[in-house]
C-alpha cells in the first residue's frame, strides 16, 4: 500500500481541462478532452492503479503535479499506448522494435511503429490489468529472470526484459531493427539469438572517428534503404522519397519544440514542472508515445502552459524550494519523483536529449539526410567528442552536478563513463558521479538511494 | 625429447624486445595492434615493423586496467588497459603507434581509454556490422583505404604494389606454415603439443614475420625428418578436446593447464589467439580492394553477429569442419566475463553441438584463481564423460 496517497485529478479542474485542445491522432481519430478526462480518472485507475500509486519508491507512478494539464494528456498517452498500439496492429501496421539511440523518420515514413525498451515494457506491464505495484514489481522480476534462463545472465536489464516479452509473445513485435551502434552492447546479440525464429533487420551506424566520412554515410544511407524497404514490405504502404521527406518535415517539428521546450526549462528561475513532467517532454519526442502526429499537438500545448508558469515563477509540484539540479548522462536515473522529494531535479538526460538535438535535411535524398543527421548523435560520438558535448550540455542546462548511470551488462557504455565523468569534471568543475545498476527491483533502489546520497551532498 | 628449433624459437623471442629497440634507434617505428582485422600485410608492405599487443591472465594488471574501463568489461580488455597504464610491457613501450581495428567494441573502447588517458597514438580501422553485405565490403574498402593512407603518412612512404605482393606471399607461407604445424600436433603419438603450437602461433606476434617464416619451416622440416607426416589413425585413447570460445592470449593458461593437469589433450582451437587468424584468408590481388575482400571474408569473429540462418554461420561451420579434422571428442568453450560476443553465443552453440552428438563443455571464467578448483571438477568429469562415451 502506498505510503503517500493515490494520485486522482480534483474535479474542481475539470472545466478547465475540457477547454484545451483535443487530442489528434495520425489515423484522424480525435480524442476528446472529455474522453481523455474519463479515461484518467475512471478507466485507468481502475486498469493500471501502479501508476496512480504515490508511493516514493514507486519508478511507475505518474506525475503528483494535477494542475500541468498537458502532464494529463501525456498521462493518457502512456497509459493508454497498449490500446492505441493493437489498434494500430490489427489494422496490419507493422510494429517494430528498435534500440540505439535513433531518429526514428524512416521507420514511421515506411508505415510502421517504432518503439523502444521503455514503451515495450510500458506495454508489457499493461497487460497485467489491475496489478498493484507490488504485483507488478513481481511481474517484471519473473520477465528479468526468464530472460536470464534463455539467454545470460551477463545481459542488460532491459534486453533480458524484451527478451522475454518476445518469447512469451507479450507484446507482438512484427520486426526488431535495432541500431547497431557504440552504445548498445546486447542487442545485436539478442537479435542474432532470434535467427531463424523471428524476422529482423540490422542498421549498421559506423564509427566516424576522424572526419565527416562520406563513404560512412552512403553504407549507412543504404541500410536505411534497406530498412525502409523491409517495414513497406510489412505495412503494405508503397514510400516515396516525398512522403519519407514529409514524416522527416513532421519529425524535424517534434524536435525543434522539444528542444525550444528545454530552453525555456532551462532559463526559467524557478524549475516550472517536476522532474517526472520534464522527463515526459523528451521522451514524448523521441518516442511520441507511438504517435508522431499527436505527440507534436500535446508538445505543443506543453511548450505554452510552460511559458505561462515561466513567466509567473510557478514552480513543479513536488519540487524543493531550490532544487540541486542533476543532468543525466547514461541509461537514466530511474525513479524521479525521489530525486525531487531528496531535494533535486532532473535537468536533462543526454540519452533523450541526442536524437532531439538534430535537424534532419528537409529537401533533397530523404535516407541520406537522415543518415547524415544519425552520424552527428551526440550520444553515438566517440568517448572524447561525446564527453564534450555532455560538458556543453551540463552548462546548458545549468546543473550543479552530473550523475552518470550505467545498466548493468550494458558494455561499451560502462567502458566509456570514467572518460566521460573526467571530460565533464574538467570543462566544467561539476560534481561528477557514477553509478552502476543492477537489474531488477533491488538495483534499481541501489541505484536511486545512490543518487539520494549524491543530491544530500549537492545540497 | 625437445624440439631443436622450438628452443631457437624462445630464444628469438627473448631477444625481440632488445632487437625492435635497437631498429626504433636507426629510425624503423613499430606499429603495435590489437583485435582481429589489421591486415598486418599493409603494414609490412609499407616498411613498418607489425607486432601484436596483449596479455591475459594477470589478475594484478586487470586490477589496474578496472580503475580506467569498467568491471563490467571483459578481463582481456581490462589487462590491455592495466598494460598500457604500466607501460612496461616491451612491445607496448616500443610502439610507435597503436593500430586498432574494432571488430569487438570492447577492444575499440580500450582504444579510446589508452588515446585519453596514456596520450598513446592510435589508429582505428572500423569493421562493418553487417560483414555479410555487399554495401558492407565496399564500406569496408574505403574504411581499409583511409586507414593505409594514415599509415602511409606515419611512414612517409606510400604503398607500393610490388611490395604489397611480396608481404602477401609472406603471409600466406606463414598461414600455411601454421596450418601444417597444427596437423603435427594433432597426429598419433604427436611430435609436439598443442600448447607448444600455441606458444609459436604467439612467437608470431613478435618476431621479424621472414624470420618467423623461416623458422616455422625449420620447425616443420624437423618434425618431418624425425616424425614423418602427421596423421591421425587410432584415437589412442587420448581424451581430445577442441578449445574454442573467448580469447586466450599469451600468458594466460589457467584453463589450459586444468584440461592437461585432469587428462585432456588439446588437439585442436577455433581461438582468435589461435588458428583461426590463419583460416580462409585469400588475398586475390595485391591491393587494397583484394586485403579488404579476403579479410571481410574471412571466418567472422563471434562480435561481428550474424543474424541471418544457422546454416550458413561460417563460424559454427569452421568450428564443426575443423572438430572432424582434428578427430576432437568433446569442445570445451572458453567464455569470460562480460565477453558478450562469445558468451551470448554459447547456448546457441550448444544446441548446435549437441545435435552433432559431441559434447560440449562451457566455461564461464576470468583471471582469479578462485574458481579453479570448480573448473577442475568440471573439466575432469566432462573428460569422464566422454572416455565413457568412447568406450
Ligand atoms: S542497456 Fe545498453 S546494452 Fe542494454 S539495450 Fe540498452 S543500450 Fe543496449
Ligand atoms: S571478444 Fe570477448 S574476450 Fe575478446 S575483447 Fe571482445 S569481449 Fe573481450
Amino acid at each position: 500500500m502506498s505510503n503517500n496517497g493515490t494520485l486522482s485529478y480534483p474535479e474542481e479542474l475539470k472545466q478547465k481541462f475540457l477547454e484545451t485542445e483535443d487530442i489528434n491522432y495520425r489515423d484522424g481519430t480525435i480524442v476528446t478532452t472529455s474522453e481523455i478526462w474519463k479515461y484518467v480518472t475512471d478507466v485507468a485507475p481502475k486498469k493500471y492503479p501502479y501508476a496512480y500509486d504515490l508511493d516514493y519508491n514507486n519508478r511507475l507512478r505518474r506525475s503528483e503535479d494535477v494542475e500541468y494539464l498537458s502532464g494529463i494528456k501525456v498521462n493518457y498517452m502512456t497509459l493508454s499506448l497498449r490500446d492505441l498500439l493493437l489498434k494500430a496492429h490489427d489494422k496490419g501496421i507493422p510494429l517494430i522494435h528498435v534500440i540505439g539511440g535513433q531518429i526514428m523518420d524512416a521507420y514511421y515514413a515506411a508505415g510502421g511503429i517504432a518503439f523502444r525498451n521503455a514503451l515495450v515494457s510500458q506495454m508489457s506491464r499493461s497487460t497485467q490489468e489491475g496489478a498493484s505495484l507490488r504485483k507488478i514489481a513481481i511481474y517484471e522480476q519473473e520477465l528479468l529472470e526468464k530472460g536470464n534462463k534463455t539467454f545470460s545472465y551477463e545481459l542488460c536489464g532491459p534486453a533480458l526484459r524484451q527478451r522475454a516479452n518476445f518469447d512469451g509473445h507479450i507484446v507482438p513485435i512484427d520486426l526488431i531493427a535495432p541500431y547497431q551502434c557504440m552504445r548498445c552492447s546486447d542487442l545485436a546479440r539478442m537479435i542474432e539469438s532470434y535467427r531463424d525464429k523471428f524476422p529482423s533487420v540490422s542498421i549498421d551506424v559506423p564509427i566516424v572517428e576522424y572526419e565527416n566520412k562520406e563513404w560512412a554515410v552512403d553504407y549507412l544511407t543504404s541500410g536505411l534503404r534497406g530498412l525502409t524497404k523491409k517495414v513497406s514490405n510489412l505495412s503494405g504502404k508503397k514510400i516515396t522519397d516525398k512522403d519519407i521527406l514529409e514524416e522527416i518535415k513532421l519529425e524535424n517539428k517534434v524536435r525543434k519544440i522539444a528542444r525550444e521546450i528545454h530552453d525555456i526549462w532551462w532559463s526559467a528561475k524557478v524549475p516550472p514542472t517536476n522532474s517526472i513532467d520534464f522527463g515526459e517532454v523528451a521522451q514524448l519526442a523521441i518516442d511520441f508515445k507511438a504517435d508522431p502526429v499527436a505527440a507534436l499537438g500535446v508538445l505543443k500545448e506543453i511548450k505554452e502552459e510552460v511559458k505561462g508558469r515561466v513567466k509567473h515563477s510557478i514552480k513543479g509540484k513536488g519540487l524543493a524550494d531550490d532544487p540541486a539540479r542533476l543532468y543525466i548522462v547514461g541509461m537514466g536515473a530511474g525513479n524521479r519523483a525521489r530525486i525531487d522529494k531528496m531535494g533535486g531535479v532532473m535537468v536533462g538526460t543526454d540519452q533523450a536529449w541526442s536524437p532531439i538535438s538534430v535537424h534532419v535535411k528537409e529537401t533533397g535524398d530523404p535516407h541520406e539526410n537522415i543518415a547524415r543527421a544519425t552520424l552527428t548523435l551526440p550520444f553515438e560520438q566517440p568517448v572524447e567528442r561525446r564527453g564534450e558535448l555532455e560538458a556543453e550540455l551540463s552548462k546548458r542546462s545549468r546543473a550543479d552536478g552530473v550523475v552518470i548511470t550505467l545498466a548493468w551488462g550494458c558494455n561499451y557504455t560502462s567502458a566509456s563513463v570514467r572518460v566521460i565523468a573526467d571530460i565533464i569534471k574538467e570543462r566544467t568543475g561539476l560534481p561528477t558521479n557514477i553509478f552502476e545498476t543492477n537489474p531488477g527491483v533491488e538495483g534499481a533502489e541501489q541505484l536511486e538511494n545512490r543518487i539520494e546520497a549524491f543530491v544530500e551532498m549537492l545540497n | 625429447m625437445v624440439l631443436e628449433t622450438l628452443k631457437k624459437i624462445e630464444e628469438a623471442v627473448k631477444n625481440r624486445p632488445q632487437e625492435l629497440a635497437e631498429a626504433r634507434k636507426k629510425g624503423e617505428k613499430v606499429v603495435g595492434w590489437f583485435n582481429y582485422n589489421i591486415p598486418e600485410e599493409i603494414i609490412h608492405a609499407l616498411g613498418l615493423i607489425p607486432v601484436r599487443l596483449g596479455t591475459g591472465g594477470n589478475d594484478k594488471l586487470v586490477e589496474i586496467g578496472s580503475r580506467y574501463i569498467s568491471e563490467k568489461n571483459c578481463v582481456y580488455t581490462r589487462e590491455l588497459v592495466g598494460l598500457f597504464e604500466q607501460n612496461k610491457d616491451p612491445y607496448i613501450i616500443n610502439s610507435d603507434l597503436v593500430a586498432i581495428d574494432a571488430t569487438c567494441l570492447q577492444t575499440y573502447k580500450v582504444g579510446e581509454l589508452i588515446k585519453y588517458y596514456f596520450k598513446v597514438n592510435t589508429l582505428i580501422l572500423p569493421i562493418p556490422r553487417n560483414f555479410y553485405q555487399p554495401e558492407a565490403h565496399e564500406y569496408f574498402e574505403k574504411e581499409l583505404e583511409f586507414f593505409t593512407q594514415k599509415l602511409e603518412e606515419f611512414a612517409g612512404n606510400k604503398l607500393d604494389t610490388n611490395k604489397l605482393a611480396e608481404s602477401i606471399k609472406l603471409y600466406k607461407n606463414i598461414r600455411k606454415a601454421v596450418k601444417d604445424l597444427y596437423k603435427y600436433q594433432a597426429a598419433d603419438k604427436s611430435p609436439i603439443k598443442w600448447r607448444e603450437v600455441f606458444g609459436v602461433v604467439h612467437a608470431g606476434n613478435y618476431l621479424d614475420r621472414e624470420q618467423y617464416l623461416s623458422l616455422l619451416q625449420e620447425l616443420l622440416k624437423e618434425l618431418k625428418e624425425k616424425h614423418g607426416k602427421p596423421e591421425i589413425g587410432s584415437l589412442n585413447g587420448d581424451v581430445r578436446i577442441f578449445l574454442a570460445g573467448s580469447i586466450i592470449p599469451p600468458r594466460d593458461t589457467k584453463l589450459i593447464n586444468i584440461i592437461e593437469e585432469v587428462g585432456g589433450r588439446i588437439v585442436g582451437d577455433d581461438l582468435w589467439s589461435g588458428l583461426n587468424s590463419f583460416l580462409d584468408l585469400n588475398i586475390k590481388e595485391p591491393s587494397i580492394k583484394g586485403v579488404a575482400e579476403a579479410y571481410i571474408n574471412r571466418v567472422p569473429h563471434a562480435a561481428q553477429h550474424y543474424p541471418l540462418s544457422l546454416e550458413t554461420d561460417r563460424r559454427l561451420n569452421n568450428m564443426k569442419q575443423l572438430i572432424g579434422e582434428f578427430k576432437a571428442q568433446g569442445v570445451i568453450y572458453h567464455t569470460l566475463r562480460f565477453c558478450d560476443p562469445f558468451t551470448f553465443n554459447a547456448n546457441e552453440t550448444h544446441d548446435v553441438f549437441k545435435k552433432e552428438d559431441i559434447p560440449f563443455l562451457e566455461i564461464h571464467t576470468e583471471y582469479s584463481g578462485s574458481d579453479v578448483e570448480a573448473i577442475r571438477t568440471r573439466t575432469g568429469a566432462f573428460l569422464e564423460l566422454i572416455k565413457n562415451k568412447n568406450i
